[in-house]
């Protein structure tokens, strides 16, 4: 393989995992924080694309549909936890899973249902459909931005968790739930909070995304695994091992799909198994 | 409650052997194919309802159990039914005895991923890699109702259904005897305190192991029988779908209980019938009353019922 | 041949050591070993050492002259040794009846046993009886865990410790959350019931302590401080420092 194909590939890895970065800290974050495992996650990112779609549709702006994907996001998030979580929490971990997983189920149906089933690639926006040439040879520019933001959405999180009074209490509540309780923190609030973030992030990233990973209604269901690869495989506790075990990930898949294409989607998988065998509380898992 | 069960499964089985032939011949499809599905789920049930290892693998153990009766007999390499299902539960117990040793070694959350990914890997490669034996994306078609040998041929609908209650009975028999068993206790014991029961000199490994794969087999038996109804296998019975279909019914039947299973293969097989001839947004909908159920409904048909009546033995929370 | 011996037994969390180089020694008659320490001094931790919980950072662990260092939780069980939690740690949606019998039936033969059904076991709930009744657990033999006192609760925690028949039962704060006179009440039940056993006892409890021991052991910041007879110990100095008068004759 050429020098530039592979900078390129690698660059397509590096861009995917940061799609998968959004994703999987917020759902990071869910298990670490209230030890639920959101199969619906997937669904948001999902959600979110479809919903920036329509109004990019309708208004042409890129900026508004960003927005729009986002809040698509962070309102699902908010109506789970209000109204499914709240009601399980103290009860066995794999209720909640199921439910989720039903949820899933309900919202690829309804995107189904709202925007059928054909596919939709979104085309970025004007200034950044272009290529820039990497080592000769051209490569979108607008990847090279998905990169960016990626990386400027995880210096925000990190920033918020380490430095500011809302992170330190979240970090408090991933530490220990009921100190956190016995010394006045509204734990539920927390709750509710940390799983909108989550889903907004997923809004988010679904419209980003969706120039590289175009929108139909399986994608849901695709990537929520593929999510969870990247908590089982990088362990909670850790956002800088979040992203490492993200961007590991997506250039896995993509090299993987790129050297042996008859086995697809099965080299993230045997990384999966492969680190749960080796050290199952994760590659950069921190605490506990 | 337990006073009445041998008579109401009595009542059942004289229903199922008497009643069900008897009717129209869409009726019979559908009472097997719930049958069929009944055994699928009560594999989860052993697994996840009683000894509380949620597993996103069972359509593994389901698909290639259907698979392999399938590559068997479309291409003449087997005749015999007796062997070529001997030969699928051959494999799936293989492929449990191995999946298992590696999935137990890990807990609760990370159990279910594994055993997700195992079962996805496995999808994968039906789907790709080895296509020239199991046809990809397309499946395998006309797979050959089972001849038993003394000139009884499962042909017909009424026949094929005979075969399936047969099956059924003998699976639901072997699952209710461990289920009363003192490894049938232990394993309950495990699901609700697994530290203790170590700390009492349980091997507790070993029993998750064995139930672990006696799961695989009665999925495996579901398959096999769901590979001569149909006819025809794909993909889709070796999809995590189905595997996370399992558990829904499973916990819509209720969990870790005795008439669970069927009470989910029943709602799960009956609303999919009837829901799908209105609707193809069958899964949403499935969804919902799963959510449903769990919210107001703890417990499942099986918890409801059980509560009507008074004492029922449920896996309430 | 000793009945447990414990040789240089050390166990850190990171930088934080729990058991610092403990050894001693608990012969076969001796009946009444109890341990005690204010919290914090790594009693349980002890306990967690040689039940099995987890592996110790160093030193070794012998039961009956056996090294099972390095053996399971699980298989040390099946060499004469059990164990009762401070927490009580029970079945919740099992009978009493039932967790007793989970207690017995991994020690019977009939523990794998797939096909014949556990209430054909007559002796297994022959012997439950017998064990609830000696504890006046019998009344509530068929109730649920939920439905028992914590006093009861506690019973059968330790109930469940002594149903395997061990050659030495460690018990984790056997009254721990007993009123006065249960707490009196159940260690004139652990003399009785427990003749034969050899007993390894946690007690915050200073009456019932110094009441039920033969010889005591005083843990202090994971290390034994002092072990001997209860007078003994008593008199020690360095305890009253540690104790800071916390037991007054």
């Amino acid at each position: 393989m050429a020098l530039s194909t592979l900078v390129s590939q690698v660059l397509n890895g590096i861009a995917f995992g940061m799609l998968l970065f959004l994703l999987g800290a917020g759902l990071s974050l869910m298990f670490g924080l209230m030890g639920v495992v959101n199969l619906a996650h997937g669904a948001y990112f999902m959600v979110g694309g479809y919903a920036g779609l329509s109004v990019l549709d309708a208004t042409g702006s890129f900026l508004l549909a960003i927005f729009a994907g986002s809040a698509a996001g962070a309102f699902l998030g908010f109506l789970t936890e209000r109204f499914l979580m709240r009601r399980l929490y103290g009860l066995r971990g794999h209720e909640s899973i199921l439910l989720t997983f039903a949820l899933s189920l309900v919202l690829s149906d309804l995107s189904l249902f709202l925007w059928t089933g054909t596919p939709r690639w979104v085309g970025p926006p004007a200034f950044l459909d272009r290529s820039l040439a990497i080592l000769g040879a051209p490569y979108p520019a607008y990847r090279l931005a998905i990169i960016l933001i990626g990386l400027v959405i995880f210096a925000c999180l990190y920033w918020f968790q380490e430095r500011t009074i809302w992170g330190a209490v979240v970090r408090a509540g991933v530490d220990n739930k009921e100190m956190a309780t016995g010394i006045g923190i509204n734990v539920p609030l927390v709750f509710t909070m940390v799983f909108s973030l989550g889903a907004f992030l997923a809004g988010f990233g679904g419209f980003v995304g969706s120039p590289i990973l175009g929108l139909h209604t399986e994608l849901g269901v695709e990537i929520i695994m593929l999510a969870l690869a990247v908590v089982i495989v990088g362990g909670i506790g850790s956002l800088p091992g979040c992203l490492a075990t993200c961007l590991l990930l997506g250039l896995s898949d993509t090299l993987g799909k790129v050297l042996w294409p008859d086995y697809a989607s099965l080299t993230i998988y045997l990384v999966v198994v492969i680190v749960l065998l080796v050290k199952p509380s994760g590659l950069f898992a921190r605490g506990r | 409650m337990e006073r009445w069960r041998p008579i109401s499964i009595g009542a059942l089985w004289a229903f199922c052997l008497f009643v069900v032939p008897a009717l129209p011949e869409y009726a019979v499809t559908l009472a097997t194919s719930i049958i069929i599905t009944a055994i699928y789920v009560w594999s989860a049930n052993l697994l996840t309802g009683y000894t509380g290892l949620v597993s996103l693998g069972q359509a593994m153990f389901w698909g290639s159990a259907a698979y392999v009766v399938a590559i068997l007999t479309t291409r003449g390499i087997v005749t015999n039914f007796y062997l070529a299902a001997l030969l699928a539960l051959a494999m799936v117990l293989i492929l449990s005895a191995f999946f298992g040793a590696l999935a137990l070694k890990v807990k609760r959350l990370y159990f279910m991923v594994v055993t997700f990914a195992f079962g996805h890997v496995v999808w994968c490669i039906a789907m790709y890699p080895i296509q020239n034996i199991t046809l990809g994306y397309n499946g395998i078609r006309g797979i050959p109702r089972p001849h038993l040998g003394f000139s009884i041929s499962t042909a017909t609908t009424v026949s094929f259904y005979y075969l399936v209650l047969a099956g059924a009975t003998v699976c639901f028999t072997l699952v209710s005897f461990v289920i009363r068993s003192p490894f049938g206790h232990a394993i309950v014991g495990i699901r609700d305190n697994e530290h203790r029961m170590t700390a009492l000199g349980y091997n507790t490994f070993l029993y998750k192991y064995i139930c672990y794969m006696l799961s695989a087999v009665v999925a495996g038996a579901g398959g096999i029988l769901y590979a001569c109804f149909n006819g025809y296998v794909n993909p889709a019975e070796l999809h995590w779908i189905w595997s996370g279909d399992a558990l829904m019914a499973m916990f819509i039947g209720g969990a870790g209980t005795f008439w669970g299973p069927l009470w989910g293969a029943l709602a799960y097989v009956g609303l999919r019938y009837w829901i799908s001839s209105y609707t193809m947004y069958w899964f949403g909908i499935e969804g919902m009353i799963f959510i449903l159920v769990v919210l107001f409904f703890r417990g499942g048909i099986a918890g409801f019922t059980g509560r009507l009546m008074k004492g029922g033995t449920t896996w309430t929370n | 041949m000793d009945e447990l011996r414990v040789e240089n037994l050390s166990m850190s969390f990171g930088a934080l050591e729990v058991v610092k180089n403990v050894s001693f020694t608990i012969t076969g008659e001796e009946r009444r070993v109890v341990l005690i320490g204010p919290n914090g001094a790594g009693k349980t931790t002890l306990f967690n050492l040689i039940s099995g919980e987890f592996p110790p950072s160093g030193g070794s662990i012998h039961l009956l002259g056996r090294n099972i260092t390095s053996t399971p939780c699980h298989r040390r069980m099946h060499l004469g040794l059990a164990r009762t939690f401070q927490v009580t740690d029970l079945f919740p949606y099992f009978t009493v009846t039932e967790n007793v019998l989970l207690a017995l039936q991994v020690h019977d033969r009939c523990a794998y046993q797939m096909l014949r059904p556990l209430k054909s076991y007559r002796r297994l709930y022959r012997r439950a009886e017998e064990l609830l009744k000696s504890v006046r657990l019998y009344d509530k033999r068929n109730d649920t865990i939920s439905t028992l006192s914590h006093g009861e609760a506690r019973l059968l925690e330790i109930l469940l410790g002594i149903a395997a028949s061990p050659r030495i039962l460690l018990l984790d704060e056997p009254t721990a959350g007993l009123t006065r006179s249960e707490a009196t009440w159940l260690a004139t039940l652990i003399q009785e019931l427990l003749k034969d056993v050899t007993l390894l006892i946690i007690e915050h409890d200073m009456n019932v302590a110094f009441d039920l021991a033969e010889r005591m052991m005083v843990l202090y910041q994971g290390e034994i401080i002092a072990d001997g007879k209860p007078d003994e110990i008593r008199e020690n100095p360095r305890v009253r420092d540690v104790y800071l008068g916390a037991y007054r004759e």
